[in-house]
């Protein structure tokens, strides 16, 4: 995938010659997602694994254990551990990539209808290749990227559903060109000759250039366009269709599906890595510690010399190398320093939790039956820290439900509920801009105002000017509206619903529409499509009375730029919009133009060359739009309310109260935005907002300033907040005003970004990482916050109206935004506390143990306190956190995981592990500790000392824990019992295994339990240990 | 999309966090009790201790330097320790002690190559002492817990079974075969540098009067190693034309024949290999059972001096000593118990004070409640 290097040269593609689409060679169509096949298992695996510090140096640490000699441990302490986390890691690298293969495997083995000359014959997806036509039947998904040929349906026309794609569940139209959407039966397939000059692969989702040449009827070779409404793409679905001809231009790993499904940036977490960092702080320790040691050692082997005599140290050994030896041989002694299982552990904690935010009803949406989902469980304590949220705020903020309120046709303006105070004044004539009228009225005036034409004209732009597709419930017979955005929806099904100009169907080149109840047809001559850099759409039709016009709409500022000088109504409209937007209101300008027949046809010249270009079609397409969109005539204004959702302003409250920032990102117009921004209480009436709007960069420079001094000079007490305009902010992203605006962004409590795009969203988000090491998070929900949400530490998702794009390349998906107070206060607060106590006691406990007894210390005796630590500690209640969200706060300070609480933890440490050896040294000096007369030796105290230390850490581990559920029960005192229960029987049963090993607990066990000395010292000396940390809690 | 089993989450206690459990929370109400009840607890016990081990009676005698002593030595202060639970019934002499060559160990069994000396040492013991009495000896400057030295032994060997001299070599080096690659047995340092002065029993001079005959308690070298390492060890099966003694034990075992073949189930073997964990440690040696007690008056122990401990930089001791409970003399641990116990009541005393009159700070000073998060907010 993409190593091969593609010409710029277009792919040529033979329709119905296999075999010159064999000698291209091109890619066979069988996929493989997954990471691993049997052979690079191996090598991927581990050279994955190793490039991890920890594993690379435990490898290294096993590797010295081999070397005869030096090793005070058995030779394989380390290297059996090692091998057991990282076959548990393997298997679960396999079984997860098992089941990408089965479903690979069961995706290739698919069936599909290939043309084999004759007819249709099935072949398996992953034999489809380049170039042969195949028969797709409804609801079939389609196996590789095709070009629509022809359909059931008249005029090559089909209906495809594309969620696996971007989400978005709304259909979509593709039609065939009309020269081959007549072959609609396998005979007459056999007689289409054809060449398609494709692009190469690329991983564009919503373009497509290329052209079909087919000889017309006197058999010379006609180029006809082709784009993204003749191409399915893989992945999507065939409906309300019964079947379609297509043939095939893209395969397997060239489908712009899978060359879409790049991998996500991989983002680590800020636990992560600074439990990286603090590893590297320990090795460091242990080397230092192990060259200490081995400086102390070779003094004392100096000193002492021939006193040394009864442990022999051969002469012949060469100091030097002695002194090497050592330094290995204390590196093996102390590697337990460093704790080999802990970021295993790390991994199931966090799974676990990912698992909890999966299963919590309190952010599980009924309505569309969503549950919160987690997708990458390693960013979960991350949202214990949040500083920054980026929110979007259509579809994230408000519900994404569009409702046509409100419209404002040649200086009036309608709503559907009229406000009362602006009543119509019969003094100010027939005809008040200033006040408000009901749509009953415009009905009226429709009929009997002087402006009734311009009030038709805005209707029919209402009903005409869109890409929406009618599709007819057959249940109840109604028609349901399918847009790809809810705008044009709610102005079509306002339209339809509330003034009558409904509209019923489309087909490729007309619009079937009824105004009060009387038929009309449109032809559809041209459609210039919106996309976000033009912000507007045009329709070029023709009416039944056969006059040409073109309908445009879109943002107010592209409208009113293209509006013919001294256009009437301007001001008034210009106004109103202010208006709606104060409102809270979305809005829309619609304006047209009569195009002489003349004018049409030098245009459509244009147009269709355009169209058909290979190289920078859209580029070509905008620039033909642009000739037909001016001098137009100003028809209106629409305004479309799209409610707040459930508890939003509450959401916004209380992240401010947990000190977190929020920065709303939007397309929508300043006065949309700062209203929104009131409505859910983001903006407050105390905050005085800096607003910078600039149209150049100087100016812009100088608001900035302006801005910043007055900040700078402000009291600190009274809140700020900043509104800047996508214009502005693309002046204040350069990198010599990216620093002003940074400082006067974070000193403001709330910052409205408004018309920005989504790359400028992805942008703002970058610049507040680059300059500040705060975690930031983004939430968004349409494809266009995606850039943002992978931009920030940490991406959530909403899964709303807009399609699943969002919430697929996020972190966590929830379908609300105000499940963002529970998922940060609640589940990110203990995520974070739970994971840093677990780290410390982790490497606390680590130290504190004694290398020489076992290396299954770590895996068998104190895992699972730091287990249940981790999976069941709350710090505090759910309740608490949610009321009180100052303590927030803590994890963005990041209060409980930071270098001092580490080097704390360290200390503490230290302290026991000195206070157990010392106790124990003078508690056993002189090694009688029987009745009996008899002595302990070097094995009974060790024993000793390590249940005293194992009973250390699991008190500690005890006073740790907040919360004791009954598997904290289980974990604490547990892991105590499997000790009592481990030492019988490596004690009885290890010494009659084969290997030898164990021998030196042979006969320990009624040696300890037996001796009371062994109970006074469990008891004493964890007592005295802990006695520090139980007063000081 | 439309999915028929709804993804609502099962609403359990476990999956919804909310699990039965119990909160402790360190108050002072909770914290002082506890520090006062383990002041009560263990400051009497450590009491107890403390007094058991002081009726622990010990004699600790350096004889390092005997083998010079060529007339009767009295001891300095510093060679010495006397500790008996009362100590004014009878005058306490300052041990003495002389050394003489001899031809023969204690056993009768030959010294090869050449005499060594036998140390006599008189000591006094002012009271009676009741049985069970120790014997021990006391190394001092000897790390038997050195990494090289612990690992040099061979399990398989001690145990019976054959070992060829590479395996010999590669578990016992660098005492595992000898010069002709025969094994050495029991190989390896730890059995090498075995302690193998011999004592005598003891014997007490004139009791009672001038001309009564000495009398002599006689010690048990029995059952001074662990019941379970008794049975553990047994004699090798190869023959002893193959295997060869440690270097060191050379006065006693020349070499091997059927005869003489050294049995690592001996206890003063058993008890050496019981490696110490400290450089300085005590061995046991022997043992008095009874059943009369050892009367008070002067008493006489002979020693075959045959290790040569001033060569590894240490002093050996003899140490005679009854045991408690808790095993021998050691205060250690009454006196931690009783210091524990004082510093949990003491820390109680001040914690309750501190609460007393400033009762808020107390507690909640790492807490988390939500008087701190207020409190947050003003920082």
């Amino acid at each position: 995938m993409g190593k091969r290097s593609y010409s710029d040269a277009p792919r040529l593609i033979y329709i119905n010659d296999a075999q010159r689409n064999q000698e291209q060679q091109f890619l066979h169509n069988g996929v493989s997602t997954a990471k691993y096949n049997i052979a690079s298992f191996l090598p991927i695996f581990l050279y994955v694994e190793f490039s991890k510090a920890a594993n690379l140096f435990f490898l290294f640490i096993s590797g010295i254990q081999q070397i005869p000699n030096i090793s005070p441990t058995s030779r394989y302490t380390t290297l059996v551990p090692l091998v057991i986390v990282l076959v548990i890691t393997a298997i679960k690298e396999i079984l997860e990539d098992y089941g990408v293969h089965k479903s690979d495997r069961e995706l290739n083995a698919r069936k599909c209808k290939i043309y084999n000359g004759q007819q249709f014959e099935e072949r398996r997806w992953r034999d489809v290749q380049v170039g042969d036509i195949c028969r797709i039947e409804n609801g079939e998904f389609f196996p590789a990227d095709l070009v629509l040929l022809s359909s059931s349906e008249p005029e090559g026309l089909c209906y495809i559903e594309t969620s696996n794609l971007d989400g978005e569940v709304n259909l979509k139209i593709k039609q065939a060109l009309p020269e081959t959407a007549k072959l609609v039966s396998p005979s007459s397939l056999a007689g289409l000759r054809g060449v398609i000059h494709s692009e190469q692969p690329n991983n564009r989702l919503y373009n497509y250039d290329g052209t079909m040449s087919l000889p017309d009827d006197k058999g010379v070779s006609k180029d006809h366009p082709l784009d993204p409404s003749k191409v399915l793409l893989r992945g999507a679905q065939l409906r309300n269709t019964s079947w379609i001809y297509a043939t095939v231009v893209f395969t397997g790993h060239e489908t712009k599906l899978m060359l879409n499904s790049s991998k996500k940036p991989t983002k680590s977490s800020n636990v992560t890595r600074i439990t990286n960092r603090n590893i590297l702080y320990l090795f460091t320790m242990l080397v230092i510690m192990s060259v200490l040691c081995s400086v102390g050692n070779l003094i004392f082997t100096n000193k002492a010399g021939q006193q040394l005599d009864y442990i022999q140290t051969p002469a012949s050994v060469n100091k030097a190398s002695e002194f090497g030896l050592n330094i290995l041989t204390f590196m093996i002694l102390f590697n337990s320093f460093i704790p080999i299982s802990l970021m295993v552990t790390m991994e199931i904690v966090k799974f676990v939790q990912s698992t909890m935010i999966d299963n919590d009803l309190d952010i599980y949406y009924d309505k569309t039956d969503t549950p919160a989902v987690a997708r990458s469980s390693s960013l979960i304590e991350e949202l214990g820290q949040v500083e920054y949220v980026f929110s979007d705020k259509t579809g994230t903020l408000t519900c994404n439900q569009m409702e046509f309120q409100e419209c404002s046709i040649a200086g009036l303006t309608y709503a559907h509920h009229p406000d009362p105070d602006r009543q119509p004044n019969p003094q100010n004539g027939a005809y008040d801009p200033r006040a408000q009228y009901s749509f009953q009225q415009l009905e009226q005036h429709r009929q009997d105002s002087p402006q009734a034409n311009i009030i038709h004209e805005f209707l029919t732009a209402l009903m005409t000017c869109h890409t929406v597709i009618p599709e007819h419930d057959k249940e109840t017979n109604e028609i349901v509206y399918q847009a790809s955005s809810p705008d044009e929806a709610a102005l079509v099904k306002g339209a339809s619903h509330t003034f009558n100009y409904h509209f019923y169907a489309r087909r490729p080149h007309s619009i079937s529409c009824t105004i009060h109840g009387q038929d009309h047809a449109y032809d559809i001559l041209n459609v210039c499509e919106f996309n976000s850099t033009r912000k507007r759409m045009s329709v070029v039709l023709r009416d039944s009375q056969g006059k040409i016009k073109v309908y445009c709409k879109g943002a107010d500022s592209v409208i009113l730029e293209r509006l013919a000088a001294h256009s009437l109504y301007a001001n008034e409209t210009l106004a109103h919009l202010e208006d709606f937007a104060s409102e809270g209101l979305r809005t829309l300008c619609y304006a047209m133009r009569e195009i002489s027949e003349k004018e049409y046809d030098q245009w459509n010249r244009v147009y269709e060359k355009a169209s058909t270009t290979l190289t920078n079609r859209a580029q070509a397409l905008d620039d033909a739009a642009e000739m037909i969109e001016k001098d137009m005539a100003l028809i209106g204004a629409t305004a479309i309310e799209d409610k707040l959702q459930d508890g939003v302003p509450d959401t916004i409250h209380t992240l401010h109260e947990a000190g977190i920032k929020v920065w709303v990102l939007t397309g929508d117009r300043q006065e949309t935005a700062i209203n929104i921004g009131y409505s859910c209480k983001l903006l407050t009436e105390e905050m005085e907002l800096l607003v910078c709007s600039t149209d150049d960069h100087d100016t812009a420079r100088q608001t900035l300033e302006k801005h910043l001094a007055l900040i700078q000079n402000h009291p600190k007490h009274e809140p700020l907040a900043f509104i800047i305009d996508g214009k502005a902010l693309t002046f204040a992203l350069e990198k010599d005003l990216e620093r002003l605006f940074y400082d006067i962004a974070v000193q403001c409590k709330a910052v409205i970004c408004c018309r920005v795009s989504p790359l400028q969203k992805a942008l703002v988000v970058k610049l507040v990482k680059k300059f500040t090491k705060s975690i930031l998070l983004a939430i968004g929900d349409g494809a266009n916050d995606v850039s943002m949400i992978q931009a920030a530490h940490v991406g959530i998702g909403i899964s709303g109206v807009e399609g699943l794009q969002a919430a697929r390349s996020a972190d966590f998906a929830i379908s609300q935004f105000r499940f963002l107070k529970k998922l940060l206060l609640v589940h990110g607060a203990w995520a974070y506390q739970r994971l840093s106590k677990m780290i410390f006691y982790y490497f606390y406990k680590n130290t504190l143990y004694e290398s020489w007894t076992m290396s299954c210390f770590n895996v068998f005796f104190t895992i699972l306190p730091p287990l249940a630590i981790g999976i069941f500690d709350q710090f505090t209640s759910a309740r608490l956190l949610a009321k009180y969200p100052q303590m927030y706060m803590l994890g963005q300070s990041n209060e409980f995981f930071n270098q001092s609480r580490f080097w704390g933890w360290i200390l503490n440490a230290v302290y026991h592990s000195a206070i157990l050896y010392f106790v124990g040294m003078a508690a056993f000096m002189n090694d009688e500790v029987f009745a009996k007369g008899w002595g302990g030796g070097q094995w009974w105290v060790g024993t000793s000392i390590f249940s005293a230390t194992l009973a250390t850490i699991l008190w500690k581990g005890a006073l740790i824990t907040d919360i004791w559920t009954k598997w904290t029960w289980i974990a604490i005192p547990g892991s105590m019992v499997i000790w009592f229960v481990f030492l019988p029987l490596v004690s009885y049963v290890g010494p009659l295994l084969p290997w030898g090993i164990f021998l030196e607990y042979v006969g320990i066990v009624p040696a300890l339990w037996g001796n009371i000395n062994y109970w006074l010292f469990f008891i004493l000396v964890p007592l005295v240990c802990i006695l520090r940390d139980y007063l000081w809690k | 999309m439309s999915e028929l089993k709804s993804r609502k989450p099962a609403n359990t206690a476990f999956k919804q966090q909310r699990l039965k459990a119990w909160q402790p929370l360190l108050t002072p109400k909770t914290v002082l009790p506890t520090l006062f009840a383990a002041g009560i607890i263990l400051a009497p016990l450590g009491g107890l201790f403390l007094y058991e081990s002081e009726t622990v009676n010990e004699i600790v005698i350096d004889y390092t330097h005997c083998d010079s002593a060529t007339s009767l030595t009295t001891l300095g202060d510093n060679l010495y320790s006397y500790k008996f639970t009362s100590d004014n019934t009878t005058t306490i002499y300052a041990p003495q002690y002389v050394a003489n060559s001899t031809q023969t160990f204690m056993d009768n069994s030959t010294i090869y190559g050449g005499p060594i000396n036998r140390c006599t040492i008189q000591f006094s013991i002012p009271i009676e002492l009741k049985p069970p009495i120790f014997v021990y000896y006391k190394l001092t400057n000897f790390y038997q817990n050195h990494r090289k030295y612990v690992k040099s032994l061979d399990q398989s060997q001690l145990a019976g079974d054959n070992v060829t001299p590479s395996q010999a070599q590669a578990s016992c080096n660098p005492v595992g075969v000898d010069a002709n690659n025969n094994v050495i047995y029991p190989c390896g340092l730890i059995a090498n540098s075995m302690f193998n002065d011999s004592f005598s029993n003891l014997t007490i001079l004139n009791p009672g009067g001038v001309n009564v005959d000495n009398q002599v308690y006689f010690l048990n070298e029995k059952g001074i190693a662990w019941g379970s390492d008794v049975t553990r060890y047994k004699k090798t099966s190869m023959p002893p034309s193959s295997l060869t003694p440690p270097p060191n034990w050379i006065k006693r075992y020349p070499n091997y024949t059927e005869a003489n073949l050294f049995d690592p189930s001996n206890e003063h073997f058993l008890v050496w290999m019981r490696t110490s964990w400290y450089p300085t440690f005590r061995k046991l040696y022997s043992r008095y059972d009874g059943p009369a007690p050892l009367s008070a008056g002067i008493y006489n122990i002979q020693v075959d001096l045959n290790y040569n401990i001033a060569a590894y930089g240490g002093t050996k001791s003899l140490v005679i000593t009854g045991t408690s409970f808790l095993g021998d003399r050691n205060a250690f641990m009454g006196l931690a118990y009783i210091i524990m116990g004082c510093v949990c009541a003491f820390l109680g005393v001040v914690f309750l004070g501190w609460h007393f009159f400033r009762p808020r700070k107390l507690g909640d000073h790492d807490k988390l409640t939500w008087n701190q998060a207020h409190t947050m907010k003003q920082h």
